[in-house]
């Protein structure tokens, strides 16, 4: 049932600034479970640590990144693989076939001296064994259908296309292997929002269709109200809330979500705003205890202190945050 | 006929300024000296004893104003000189009179086309290659390596590297003939030992700008590279899980190169300047030692011939590396 | 200091600030040189290098270190001019068609191109041959300063044209600033870093040109520089004769030269460039 968890996961940036050892503590401690055939969103502001947690489950780490600590666990025909036990080459060999990924903004993704159909045979060939070219083909032809693209965009060039069927495109690619896991990173963001519903519905369809999972990384609320099933909201590295989609809009429990949900405009709602006061916290040196205790209304003494875990409240409801975890005793 | 348009004609404008320019200066610089070629002339022949009357002294004086196209005015020289370039006559060689200074420059150019394409096109594929593989394994010791030897090669002037190779495998080892072309004595006709023979005596001129060629073309290569690697698409095709060998050559190669086309246009007057460099000093019978001849027997008219001929094919090699540009650029190919 | 302890980090800069700093010394050396450099005959001749005589002698009867010394001196200051020179042209150039832009920019940049592209050794040589050998130094400098500024007025303009997109350009003039005041004073720190790593470029340029025009008997042989040693020791049969302290004292000094002029300007532009600078910021591990 689960298709991919992560257990107590801590990646830094670690930087030598003139001599000077730095950490940023872009992913500290966190653990999350993502089953199959649902959309998991992760929600949170800029800089919060959602694409460095993106790329640690993805498995892309290059330097200066690095994972201190915690595991990757991917469900490969019934059994739980750590990711980082396994060498380069079959790391290399469950991209697109196991786990894709469509990338923040596509406009420059595609390679800009090659055709399109070129890079659909590229990942193709780099992953399985097809033995007939023109099925291989027909797929290719069916795909673009799906994601609304005429045919003739096969024989263009990147630079021809719009930054809306580019993006159709890279979501093309990363279903044309049917993984079991797709991860979009801010798939809509970069779009006009005629363009952002389109493609927001399309990789509903495919989930629907092909019973996979998403995993849809966005700092717009209202994408999550739309899509995803359950929302993990992130704040300076850590998960301070997870629960099922229309628990988090109706019970918001931790002060963050609460903010963010009472930031989002409502039809006919014609009262002041309210943002979440100062600024994001620093990865570099994160304040001590809980980390959002700087900006909390319900801030008390022990915040700074103690550093709440994530603990579940009620079915399926994850919060970390002090002014629960006294209820429940602890 | 958009392409025609846009790409086409800007290119074949900045083509005809850029010959237009330099053989103005071909025609201005000699104009601007205080030296009068003539009455030097006329100073040197009195100077060996020949006894010229006045009569003489002036008939010679209008012949050879003619001669060096010194006759009217600034710009009636200006028309008389394009003129005549384009009938192609430079007038005969002074040194070699009357032979005209075309059918020299005829004799000489096959070989200076001969080294100069051959080793733009070798020194070019290796250091792009060579470039893009050490920028892309850039933590490897071998690249490293790689990027330190171009770096210390590079600076050397085309001068000093040939005399270098000249000295140690000419002279010291004695592996290759000290200079020219072919040996003397040899048959002309195409046999065997006569390619060998050419081969023999091109190789260390081919070597130095091979080498020193390859340096520049490594070093530009990495930096690109280097870049393009953190592409976006480059990026995305590493996390697509793409083949290696697909991701260097199809994406990272292929997009580094077209920088390096441009580059190689660029360069082309340098190139040539350090072909005919290396041939001076490996007395390889070309354009340069035709022009280290001219200059040591004073003969004005080879060397106007030969810049200005050397301005025309530079514009005219560079605008042919232009036009193949689109081939490796789609984006400029189709709007 | 700090900009100079920074620079010094770099191997690459720390090999050539050194090494030129080596050569400079041997150029103050030269205020103190016990012979007169034009002077021939002034010591026995083709003496291999010994105590008395460090790079030996050579052919015309002269001591080959004092002699080097001023042969960098001079080679040095040939190519300083060449560049200062050089500069200016590009500064004036480069502001005003990046400045100006429309047409102005578009002729410029058509005749920089063509100043860029064509052949510039016959079009030496064919300057050379019309002055052979009166040429002063300083007008060697003059000359290759008229011939390599295309590449910088190129790159300062491109300077200019990001420039006057910028906010600051439009506060100015809206506060009535005039178009030379702001050139000038608003855009020039921008412009100088840019200048100061081309122009170590520049002065490389210079010497290799005026080392081949020497060996070719193109300059005023009587000034030692390092091209009219090497010429000398060429047409003397250096080589032939056995005389390689003669020749190669030169060719080493001139290598030594290219080499830590080239890296002090690939690592000067390295540090300027903004985004190399992210790259220092280094990639550690634990």
């Amino acid at each position: 049932m689960t298709i991919l968890k992560a257990e107590n996961l801590n990646s830094f940036y670690i930087l030598d600034i003139l001599g000077i050892k730095q950490s940023v503590m872009a992913v500290n401690g966190v653990s999350i479970e993502i089953k199959e055939n649902e959309i998991y969103g992760i929600a949170g502001e800029s800089g919060c640590g959602k694409t460095t947690l993106i790329k640690t489950i993805y498995g892309m780490i290059e330097p200066p990144l690095n994972v201190m600590e915690g595991r990757v666990l991917y469900n490969i025909d019934g059994k739980l693989v750590d990711i980082f036990s396994l060498d380069e080459e079959e790391l290399r060999g469950l991209r697109w076939e196991y786990i894709s990924y469509i990338p923040q903004g596509s406009m420059s993704v595609l390679n800009p001296v090659t055709k399109i159909s070129d890079s659909f045979w590229d990942f193709i060939k780099a992953h399985s064994n097809y033995k007939d070219k023109l099925e291989v083909e027909n797929s290719i032809k069916e795909h673009l259908n799906a994601v609304g693209l005429p045919l003739k965009v096969l024989n263009a060039y990147p630079h021809q296309l719009s930054g809306g069927m580019r993006q159709r495109v890279t979501i093309a690619l990363a279903t044309i292997l049917k993984p079991k896991i797709i991860i979009a990173d801010e798939p809509s963001t970069a779009l006009d929002v005629v363009a952002q519903r389109a493609i927001i519905q399309l990789l509903k369809n495919i989930q629907q269709t092909q019973k996979n999972t998403i995993v849809i990384v966005t700092h717009d609320m209202g994408v999550h109200a739309n899509i995803s099933d359950r929302i993990a909201i992130m704040y300076a590295g850590k998960i301070i809330e997870e629960a099922k989609t229309e628990e988090i809009f109706e019970n918001p429990l931790h002060p963050y979500t609460k903010y963010l949900i009472k930031s989002l405009p409502k039809i006919g709602d014609k009262s002041y705003k309210v943002s979440v006061p100062g600024l994001p916290p620093s990865l570099i040196n994160p304040p001590p205890g809980c980390k959002f205790h700087p900006r909390c209304d319900s801030f008390k003494p022990e915040c700074k202190q103690i550093e709440p875990q994530l603990i579940e409240i009620s079915k399926e409801h994850k919060v970390a945050c002090l002014l629960y975890s006294k209820e429940m005793g602890q | 006929m958009d392409f025609l348009k846009r790409y086409l004609l800007p290119r074949l404008i900045q083509y005809l300024v850029v010959i237009v320019v330099g053989i103005t200066l071909v025609f201005l610089i000699p104009r601007l000296s205080p030296v009068d070629p003539v009455q030097q002339l006329i100073n040197t022949i009195r100077m060996q004893g020949t006894y010229l009357d006045p009569q003489a002294a002036e008939k010679l004086t209008e012949t050879l104003k003619d001669l060096y196209g010194l006759k009217g005015s600034l710009l009636q020289q200006y028309l008389a000189f394009w003129k005549r370039l384009l009938r192609g006559d430079f007038g005969p060689s002074l040194f070699q009179f009357p032979v005209p200074v075309v059918s020299l420059i005829k004799a000489s150019l096959p070989w200076t086309a001969g080294l100069l394409t051959v080793s733009t096109i070798l020194s070019w594929i290796i250091g792009n290659i060579l470039g893009g593989l050490a920028g892309f394994f850039y933590q490897k010791r071998w690249a490293k390596f790689l990027e330190n030897f171009a770096m210390v090669i590079r600076p050397i002037p085309y001068y000093i590297f040939s005399l270098i190779l000249l000295v140690v495998f000419a002279y010291l080892l004695k592996l290759f003939p000290l200079g020219g072309g072919f040996s003397i004595g040899m048959r002309v006709p195409f046999s065997w030992s006569f390619v060998l023979d050419i081969l023999r005596h091109a190789f260390l001129p081919a070597l130095s700008m091979v080498v020193l060629g390859s340096a520049v073309w490594l070093q530009t290569m990495r930096l690109i590279v280097s870049n393009v690697i953190r592409e976006d698409f480059v990026v995305y095709a590493k996390n697509g899980g793409l083949k290696r060998g697909t991701i260097v050559f199809k994406y990272v190669m292929r997009n580094a190169m077209l920088p390096q086309v441009t580059g190689l246009a660029l360069s082309m007057g340098q190139i040539f300047s350090g072909a005919l460099i290396t041939e001076i000093v490996f007395s390889y019978p070309g354009l340069g030692t035709l022009l280290y001849n001219a200059i040591n027997t004073g003969d004005y008219n080879l060397i106007m011939g030969i810049t200005a001929l050397s301005i025309i094919g530079i514009s005219t090699l560079i605008l042919l590396i232009d036009l193949l540009y689109p081939i490796f650029d789609p984006r400029v190919r189709y709007k | 200091m700090n900009l100079l302890k920074d620079l010094l980090r770099d191997g690459k800069f720390k090999f050539g600030f050194i090494t030129l700093c080596i050569l400079l010394f041997l150029v103050i050396l030269s205020f103190f040189s016990p012979y007169k450099p034009t002077m021939w005959n002034v010591t026995p001749r083709d003496l291999p290098p010994s105590l008395k005589h460090i790079f030996g002698t050579n052919s015309q009867g002269q001591d080959i270190f004092w002699q080097t010394t001023f042969a960098i001196r001079n080679s040095l200051i040939i190519a300083s001019i060449a560049a200062l020179f050089s500069r200016i042209i590009a500064i004036i150039i480069g502001l005003v068609a990046g400045y100006r832009g429309g047409r102005m920019d578009r002729v410029l940049m058509s005749i920089n191109d063509s100043f860029l592209v064509l052949p510039l050794f016959p079009i030496l040589i064919l300057v050379s041959t019309l002055i052979k050998g009166r040429l002063s130094f300083v007008s060697l400098g003059l000359i290759l300063g008229v011939f390599g500024w295309a590449w910088d007025a190129r790159v300062i303009r491109s300077q200019i044209l990001s420039l006057r997109e910028r906010e600051f350009t439009f506060t100015a003039i809206l506060s009535g600033s005039k178009t030379l005041h702001l050139v000038f004073k608003e855009y020039l720190p921008f412009v100088i870093p840019i200048i100061f790593s081309t122009i170590i470029n520049n002065m490389s340029w210079a010497i290799g040109m005026e080392i081949t025009l020497a060996i070719l008997g193109l300059t005023n042989l009587e000034i030692p520089t390092l091209g009219t040693m090497l010429h000398w020791a060429i047409s003397y049969q250096a080589m032939l004769l056995g005389l390689w302290w003669w020749l190669l004292t030169p060719v080493v000094i001139s290598v030594f030269l290219f080499v830590s002029l080239y890296l002090l300007s690939v690592s000067i532009s390295e540090y300027l460039d903004p985004r190399t600078r992210i790259q220092r910021i280094g990639i550690a591990k634990e």
